[in-house]
């Protein structure tokens, strides 16, 4: 049994039927480009903001904590060694009220000799604490109010949760609009293979008669959805890697840059396109072959 | 034994017409037999049981040792390689040479592309078409048609050959030519059957006649001997 010669003429025959109804397989291509390029869009879209978010969201898992005017340095430094045994929380660093007072000045400029016109530093000591990620601060804001050395907190939690939302906001769409497009693109390479099998009934009437197993009938149809799901994965490549390039020659610095950077296609992005491609639309193809050519 | 034994083999449709009735019979290795009848008689519906297209509602059929009617539909295309067909609609692929046509055949089947070289020009050479390797169908007659789909059915070797009304839309000369071709193959030790409505056909070459009625067989014998 020559499987190398099998290989060659399922993909020489499966050729042959892509060229002979060239429409219908481009509009098939391009519906697996356009599903798998969505899919791939959105999921390094939220992927991007979340990797934004580790780089300058800093400030989103950020809290900065306020002790009370009484807390000495060292009961300061004990509340340090509480907080860091949080679960939730990653690190935190003890800010000594002088270092606060040259935070301060430098903010607001040195023209202002804040200690001078009140005479002593009026700052407490303070904690800056960073949460595993930006889902834990609400919890650890919670924990951190119990805590009777604790003054006030600092931080905007609805810029959290705005954030969060945009990004499960992207998921969601991402994942809704990509199971309907894969619907479309199954049901237009089931209707591409039923194309093939009525115009090539007279090849699979003569494999059938001169003994070719059901498979080796079967092997062309669903090579035809292999190279649907390699060609469309392929455009949908192309297509995203040079509307990136476009975009970040296009794109003022700032966030949308950032996230342009963030969602770079890398080679584990490029194989996961290929791989979603071949499992869609070799899926779809395996399954209508299966239905249309039946054991004689 | 028979290269080909039907007992008793009844086959019923569906809508309950009845396309063999109770038929019992016997072809032997390298034997040539005409199947003739009127349309409708069980011809296709015979040849349709030996290649396990239908199976029988009732009955044993043995087609060279195998059991079809205990036979798994998997392992029916291994018994179609051991039994060529030919049909009066000929069915080449139009887009492909002669000798693509007849490697059709050998890739469907598994058979390595280093085989074509041999196969193919041995198939081709046995219905005198070799000259023709490179033509597409639309460039050959009808009878050069029929002779190309006989060598699609001869290259996997088979060790039966059916040919359902081979001549049915040829000239008398083109006729006469696919019938010496199928002599010569039975010559080569192929066991023939062959369908046909031509009585001129059957009346010019001695061999056994299997003469069919509403699914039965009505006669069985040997022209000229009483």
């Amino acid at each position: 049994m020559g499987w190398i010669s099998l290989f060659a003429f399922f993909l020489e025959e499966a050729w042959v039927n892509l060229r002979r109804h060239l429409v219908a397989s481009l509009a098939t291509v391009s519906t697996v480009a356009l599903t798998v390029g969505l899919w791939t869009s959105f999921t390094s879209a939220s992927k991007g903001l979340e990797t934004l978010l580790a780089w300058e969201g800093k400030k989103l898992t950020e809290l900065r904590v306020g002790l009370k005017l009484w807390v000495k340095e060292e009961q300061a430094k004990q509340v340090v060694e509480k907080v860091q045994k949080l679960p939730f929380v990653e690190q935190v660093r003890f800010v000594h009220k002088n270092e606060a007072l040259k935070q301060m000045e430098r903010a607001y400029g040195n023209a202002v000799p804040f200690q001078e016109l009140i005479g002593h530093n009026p700052l407490p000591h303070s904690l800056e604490v960073v949460c595993r990620s930006p889902e834990w601060v609400t919890q650890c804001q919670k924990v951190l109010k119990t805590f009777p050395e604790v003054d006030w907190i600092g931080h905007h939690p609805e810029a959290v949760e705005r954030f969060l939302a945009i990004v499960n906001g992207v998921k969601v769409t991402g994942a809704a609009l990509s199971l309907v497009l894969a619907l479309v693109a199954f049901a237009l390479i089931h209707n591409d293979i039923q194309i093939t099998v009525y115009g090539r009934r007279n090849e699979i009437r003569i494999m059938q008669l001169v003994g070719a197993t059901a498979w080796t009938v079967r092997g062309p149809l669903i090579m035809e959805g292999v190279l649907y799901g390699i060609f469309g994965s392929l455009l949908a490549v192309a297509i995203l890697g040079s509307l990136m390039r476009i975009l970040s020659e296009r794109v003022p610095t700032g966030f949308a840059q950032g996230l342009l950077h963030a969602c770079q296609l890398d080679s584990m992005t490029v194989m996961t396109v290929l791989g979603l491609g071949l499992l869609l639309a070799g899926t779809s193809a395996l399954i209508a072959s299966i239905r249309l050519v039946r054991v004689v | 034994m028979g290269m080909i034994i039907l007992r008793e083999v009844t086959v019923r449709y569906e809508d309950g017409t009845v396309a063999l009735d109770n038929v019992n019979l016997t072809v032997e290795k390298s034997e040539f037999a005409f199947v003739v009848g009127p349309t409708g008689a069980g011809k296709s519906s015979l040849f349709k049981v030996l290649i396990r297209e239908i199976v029988p509602s009732h009955g044993t059929v043995f087609v060279a040792g195998y059991d079809l009617t205990r036979m798994k539909p998997s392992q029916a295309p291994y018994l179609r390689r051991l039994v060529g067909t030919v049909f009066q609609d000929i069915l080449l692929l139009p887009e492909r040479t002669v000798w693509e046509n007849v490697a059709f055949a050998l890739r469907a089947t598994g058979v390595a592309s280093s085989e074509d070289k041999r196969e193919v020009p041995r198939a081709l050479a046995m219905v005198d078409l070799l000259d023709k390797a490179k033509a597409f169908p639309w460039q050959l007659s009808g009878g050069e048609k029929q002779k190309v789909a006989l060598a699609r059915a001869l290259v996997i070797n088979p060790l039966i050959l059916l040919a359902d009304e081979p001549t049915g839309n040829l000239d008398s000369q083109s006729s006469r030519e696919v019938m010496e071709l199928l002599l010569r193959v039975n010559r080569q030790g192929t066991t023939v059957l062959m369908a046909t409505h031509d009585p001129f056909l059957v009346g010019s070459y001695r061999k056994r006649v299997i003469e069919l009625n509403s699914g039965k067989i009505v006669r069985d014998y040997m022209p000229g001997v009483s």
